[in-house]
């Protein structure tokens, strides 16, 4: 997927004192990563692990695919800011998409702590790490975990 | 606008087009005309507010419903902190939440003598909005100063919950105790799915980004509402609530100021309230078979409301989202997820979005949600250059416009989706309270449908619903009693 970046923004709609501003390119530059040049069964594997489909949008803001994300990891990229500026992901709400592209980076081996260099806290637990007891408890009040595993798991048999 | 309901005034905001753009709204187009929420389901209850008593209304049952509650932890010296979200500041003009807000404050400095109680706002995806709303209902003034808006993006913190860590904001917890000011407006049914739905803000509006993500991206459409559950009843969280205060909403209004210590039985007290009115309604709505939508208020796409409803539970309509036999819902961050590059579905029980909307209008709305699926998904007509170009300006949406046509005007895209839809049928989303603006044979369309709703949900669908949440049958009885008194 190509995709133009128009700005740079959730700065300027943070900054307490108003200090930054967006100014609008006067060409339209993109970014994008071509999955298709990487080995597809790798991307698969990763991809797999986290329980992600590779085709599965992660940025709904610039509609990155997961197989993009992991492309750029085999670029190159270490962080989550790296895939932001590989990819455009993560370039709009900022919010998200992140927990996916944690969990994508670490899969591949480059786990995500709050460093210095970003601010990212880390990944938290999902759906797949809950523990059975605390599942049971909460079932009857109409959570369904374990039929949604299911439910999500069936996009790793579409065509 | 004669025979029409008002539509929400245009806001002056980063996030919408400035309001003198706004040439024309939906209700004033010629063969418009309403329907209210009581005319089409006259059991829904009369709210107090909007009502004939104004505000006083909310000020008043705030108070007697605070009466009930105990604020004894709460000691001179201590400080603390209501908790607020963007959304309630969009509920009917968003004057009887902030007046809740401000009674609220002042009740627990009269009751308990602290003098520092201050507010702390959530956002979704629209960093500034809540402190647009801070201006707007003066509640800066009303605090001394002492509020603040926070965002998922802000400083913070772990929180040690019974399924593990997630993060929430430090600027909602810096102060020895909170309380939770909200409501129960359905609003995003294909997230919360009526489970716990009145907890959901202690995983949005007052958590970090990692703890909001994984609920939209590492859980499933009927899980993920566990993740607020979780942080609420963390040991962290309990040695800081104190009590909750709601408006309990209907399609047709406010009909409540509900407050309580126990926010686990308040929720289950108002679920009941929400099934059934809310329930009757989209169970009415769903004998629409053709229309076209106009969007037109100050709210992003999804979250535009009328008749108390926002568009995603209409686009929502081809299944029934409170049945939790269904797992996706035809919208939702899961749903979108799963299309590939050419729109196909990568998981075949995807349900569609309504077939019944055949376009949708889009004459003014606020940026700062993705919103690109519905433009991907229904053909859609942008009214004006001003509006394309705030779409287009919009970095969550840079791809919205390339899925849509633009006109000049409103009257010129009606004519239009009128001619290639071949149906008169028009439903406006513009924020109107009480009830909807539309097309005359729309309107005719509802009125006939009427009968039989009340039986269908209050025999059938209701009692499902409840079993399937574990809402058990005296719950359902003691509210049965208590709605059939107003």
């Amino acid at each position: 997927m190509r995709r133009t970046a128009h700005f740079h923004i959730r700065g300027m709609d943070r900054c307490p004192v108003m200090a930054i501003t967006i100014e609008p390119l006067q060409e339209p530059y993109t970014v994008a990563v071509d999955a298709s040049q990487f080995a597809q069964d790798e991307i698969m594997r990763i991809c797999k692990k986290v329980h992600i489909h590779p085709k599965q949008i992660i940025c709904y803001c610039n509609v990155t695919r997961a197989e993009e994300v992991v492309a750029a990891i085999l670029k190159g990229a270490k962080t989550p800011e790296d895939i932001s500026l590989m990819t455009g992901a993560r370039t709009g709400c900022a919010v998200l998409c992140i927990q996916s592209i944690v969990k994508l980076l670490e899969a591949s081996g480059f786990p995500v702590t709050l460093g210095d260099t970003h601010q990212t806290y880390g990944k938290t637990f999902t759906l797949w790490d809950l523990d059975p007891q605390l599942k049971k408890k909460y079932e009857p009040r109409g959570f369904h975990f374990d039929d949604d595993i299911k439910l999500i798991e069936t996009v790793f048999k579409s065509k | 606008m004669g025979n029409t309901l008002k539509p929400a005034a245009p806001n002056k905001s980063q996030y919408c087009i400035a309001p003198e753009l706004l040439k024309m709204r939906a209700a004033e187009l010629p063969g418009m005309t309403s329907l209210t929420i009581r005319e089409l389901i006259p059991s829904i209850p009369k709210p107090i507010f909007p009502s004939e008593r104004g505000i006083e209304a909310i000020r008043q049952a705030t108070r007697d419903s605070l009466d009930g509650v105990d604020m004894t932890k709460i000691k001179p010296g201590d400080s603390v902190n209501i908790l607020a979200s963007h959304h309630g500041f969009t509920l009917y003009g968003g004057t009887a939440y902030a007046e809740m807000i401000k009674v609220t404050r002042d009740v627990i400095m009269e009751r308990t003598g602290s003098k520092d109680v201050r507010l702390r706002a959530g956002v979704g995806l629209r960093f500034r909005e809540t402190e647009e709303y801070i201006k707007k209902f003066g509640l800066d003034e009303h605090f001394e100063g002492k509020t603040m808006g926070m965002t998922p993006i802000d400083e913070g913190f772990p929180i040690k919950t019974e399924f593990g860590t997630l993060f929430g904001l430090k600027r909602a917890y810096d102060a020895t105790w909170v309380i939770h000011a909200h409501n129960n407006d359905l609003r995003e049914l294909h997230n919360h799915r009526m489970l716990n739905r009145i907890i959901k803000p202690f995983a949005m509006s007052y958590a970090r980004m990692e703890t909001r993500s994984t609920y939209h991206q590492n859980f499933g459409p009927r899980s993920s509402n566990i993740i607020p559950r979780a942080i609420f009843t963390s040991d962290f969280v309990q040695s800081k609530f104190v009590f909750s205060v709601m408006l309990n909403v209907a399609p047709s209004g406010i009909i409540e100021v509900n407050a309580n210590n126990d926010l686990l039985k308040q929720d289950d007290y108002m679920a009941v309230d929400t099934l059934r009115s809310y329930g009757k309604l989209l169970t009415l709505l769903e004998h629409i078979d053709k229309c076209n939508v106009i969007v037109d208020g100050p709210m992003p796409i999804g979250y535009m409301r009328a008749g108390g409803i926002v568009y995603d539970n209409f686009a929502g309509l081809s299944v029934d989202e409170f049945d939790l036999d269904q797992g996706f819902p035809p919208f939702s961050r899961y749903t979108e997820m799963y299309f590939d590059e050419l729109g196909h579905r990568l998981i075949e029980q995807l349900p569609p979005l309504n077939p019944a909307v055949k376009w949708m209008i889009n004459n003014y709305c606020m940026s700062g949600l993705p919103c690109t699926f519905f433009s991907q998904h229904v053909p859609t007509v942008v009214v004006g250059r001003a509006m394309a170009n705030h779409l287009n300006a919009d970095p969550q949406n840079p791809q919205y416009m390339k899925y849509a046509v633009t006109t000049e005007g409103l009257q010129e895209a009606v004519d239009f989706v009128t001619r290639v839809s071949g149906t008169p049928n028009i439903l406006v989303f513009d924020g109107a309270a009480n009830g909807f603006n539309m097309t005359e044979p729309l309107a005719d369309l509802l009125r006939s449908k009427g009968s039989g709703i009340e039986e269908k949900v209050e025999g059938e669908l209701l009692p499902k619903w409840c079993r399937q949440r574990g809402l058990s049958d005296q719950v359902l009885k003691d509210k049965k009693v208590k709605v059939s008194r107003q």
